[in-house]
């Protein structure tokens, strides 16, 4: 059962009142879908958004945290927003055929989601199949992810896109009962505001903006990690115009990953259903990838080649030391390969 | 779990004697109800429906229910399939599992996706679950079977302390919790183009967390955007905080899913008794009306007498009951 689900985390006996009881504090964490700015004029009356016809990437829009306090002792928190999960979905086109990229930035601190942009249907799912981030990112009040859209074949078409997370109230009068629960909040908050300053969401693709294969033809492509992070992989997702096999390998090494060159079909699932790898996959920072691509469809074929995963900007320490240390107690540490463990 | 086996320090591995006595079920209508037939709906107001059907605990041992599945009989009108609803209660306990009927799409999954249950269901030996299905379209009649997985404590292991406990502690636990379905006061209709809000009554005599959002929605359109249909704002029920930005509102997509693959809200919601929650719900089809079925489903916990809430925090040690977990 997705823990997800799972009511033992919201409810405790209490021996004394002879009934269950809930944590106060659980009440003022909130599911909330976070949409388009409010404030974003290029968004359409009804909530969606236009991408152009092929062609040019659209002016970036913005997803909006708001802030909200009633005591001075809750300025520095406002109402954060623990973003778990991305969908889409395409009014005019279909979800099944939508065709266009995204890239993804945290405007107040210049973060990036991706090194290059990410087709749509390998990052964002469906409320029914939501993709489901690796590692959730805390989104402090008054600050802006935007997206930058770029349709890559057909006409425009609407969009509406959704972060899905929890959002936290560390204000709420009836705390004054409660003043505990406050506390544990806060504290919550604090640990995530320290730990999104080291671990972050993150995707990698090809640092060719374009992957086209030609028939039959066997390619060899580059993801730069990049030095000033590692990255943690767990998800292979791909949309590609035609079949494909393909081969990771670490060229600092010499390491294949695999021993031969898997199929699409039996590799790379989409963003409803990643592939996921038996084992978080750790590239260090600096490293680099080596994606050979070979076309089994007899015709050109554009792919377009996701790892999904987490970007960890951390010194790397001795297991001795590590385990010594006490970390930050967030079940995210040792993620499900099924579904990351919620903080709450 | 029960865990299967036990392994020692020194690595040697022991068969755990309690799993001889847990055993895996499915759990089915009586014979002549799979399928359940029920005939066609007299008019669009006027639902017809079928004989109470009843899942009863083996006779054998207590029953944990953890998943509902179903499937329509192939041949069967897409619009009785999408219109079928149905009602379960706990006869011995008296206890409603939904406010009123719920749409069957929305209750019971498929082999292959089943509906797993936030809060799973505890029957004493032969005690049964009664269900109810209503057929609302006059479009033909209902042709449904369905079938619940669960696990059964044999009473065999009526001896066994640990069996006992467990069971000590469900009998406990489910005094105080059951899944529960909520949907609309009354059938939501929304004319083209427009806009309504629709009512779900949280009764007063239990919390409900929400766990799970289902929607679905039956339109003749052809205009406006036929791929999403519906658009919806809500707010929580006792704070009015939105559950998503202003003009922002989330669609059928983004937003909510069905008994196969329902939304799984990114945290709960906890929302107190006496409380309604209110939705604004949006046509985006602009030339015909649509109906909307709109279903949350969790755990219902009867407490509502006091204040459940507490000024504990959840790394504090627990004091429950020493616990083989739910499934």
């Amino acid at each position: 059962m997705s823990i997800l689900r799972n009511i033992e985390k919201l409810i405790e006996w209490d021996p004394r009142k002879e009934m269950y009881v809930s944590p106060f504090w659980r009440k003022n964490v909130i599911p909330v879908a976070r949409g388009f700015d409010p404030d974003d004029l290029q968004v359409n009356a009804n909530g969606s958004f236009t991408v152009a016809a092929a062609g040019a990437p659209t002016n970036p829009v913005g997803f909006a945290q708001p802030f909200w306090a009633t005591e001075a002792r809750d300025l520095p928190f406002g109402v954060p927003f623990e973003w778990r999960s991305l969908v889409f979905a395409d009014s005019t086109d279909g979800t099944a055929n939508a065709d266009f990229t995204v890239r993804l930035t945290e405007m107040g601190e210049r973060r990036e989601f991706m090194n290059n942009p990410v087709h749509i249907r390998t990052i964002a799912g469906t409320a029914q199949l939501p993709y489901i981030l690796r590692e959730p990112y805390f989104l402090p009040s008054k600050h802006k992810i935007t997206a930058q859209f770029n349709k890559l074949a057909g006409g425009a078409v609407n969009i509406r896109m959704f972060l899905h997370g929890a959002q936290y109230y560390p204000y709420d009068p009836e705390f004054m009962r409660y003043p505990r629960n406050r506390e544990h909040l806060v504290n919550l908050i604090q640990k995530w505001m320290n730990r999104r300053k080291y671990v972050q969401p993150y995707w990698l693709v090809p640092d060719q903006l374009n992957v086209a294969v030609l028939a039959n033809a066997t390619i060899d492509f580059f993801m730069k990690v990049g030095d000033e992070g590692h990255f943690e992989a767990y998800t292979i997702a791909a949309v590609s115009t035609g079949n494909f096999a393909w081969e990771l390998i670490e060229p600092k090494t010499q390491q294949t990953i695999m021993n031969g060159q898997p199929t699409q079909t039996n590799s790379v699932g989409t963003a409803l259903f990643p592939t996921l790898l038996p084992t978080p996959y750790l590239v260090p920072a600096g490293m680099r990838l080596r994606l050979r691509l070979t076309d089994l469809s007899a015709a050109p074929n554009t792919i377009w080649f996701c790892i999904g995963g987490r970007r960890i900007y951390a010194p790397m320490k001795d297991i001795g030391d590590v385990l010594r240390d006490t970390s930050v107690p967030t079940m995210a540490d040792t993620p499900s390969q099924l579904v990351p463990k919620p903080l709450v | 779990m029960i865990p299967t086996w036990i392994t020692s320090s020194d690595g040697a591995v022991y068969i755990n004697d309690l799993t001889r006595y847990v055993k895996s079920t499915i759990l089915v209508p009586p014979a002549g109800q799979n399928p359940l037939t029920t005939p066609a709906a007299a008019g669009a107001a006027i639902p017809t429906f079928s004989a109470p059907v009843v899942f009863e605990g083996g006779e054998d041992g207590v029953t944990e229910i953890y998943s509902l599945m179903g499937a329509h009989q192939a041949g069967v009108a897409a619009d009785v399939q999408a219109r079928l609803e149905v009602e379960i209660k706990d006869s011995s306990y008296r206890r409603f599992y939904m406010n009123r009927p719920i749409l069957a799409n929305h209750v019971f999954g498929t082999n292959l996706n089943p509906f797993f249950l936030s809060e799973s269901i505890f029957l004493e030996s032969q005690q049964v679950l009664n269900l109810q299905f209503y057929n609302r379209s006059v479009a033909g009649q209902s042709v449904y079977r369905m079938a619940m997985e669960a696990r059964k404590l044999q009473a065999s292991a009526l001896a066994q302390d640990n069996v006992t406990r467990r069971i000590a502690e469900m009998r406990r636990r489910k005094t105080f919790l059951t899944p529960a379905w909520l949907t609309s006061r009354a059938a939501i209709q929304i004319p083209a183009g427009g806009t309504v809000p629709a009512f779900f009554d949280v009764p007063r005599d239990y919390f409900f967390y929400i766990f799970e959002i289902m929607a679905s929605t039956i339109t003749t359109g052809v205009a406006g955007d036929t791929q999403e249909v519906i658009s919806w704002e809500a707010f929580d029920a006792k704070t009015q905080r939105p559950l998503q930005d202003l003009r922002r509102p989330v669609t059928l997509n983004t937003g909510a899913g069905n008994a196969q693959f329902p939304f799984i809200l990114p945290t709960p919601l906890l929302v107190e008794p006496r409380t309604t929650i209110q939705i604004n719900f949006n046509n985006l089809v602009t030339d015909q009306p649509t109906e909307v079925f709109f279903t949350f489903a969790g755990v219902s916990s009867f407490q509502a007498s006091e204040n459940p809430w507490a000024d504990v925090l959840p790394d504090q040690p627990a004091r429950s009951l020493p616990t083989m977990g739910a499934p």
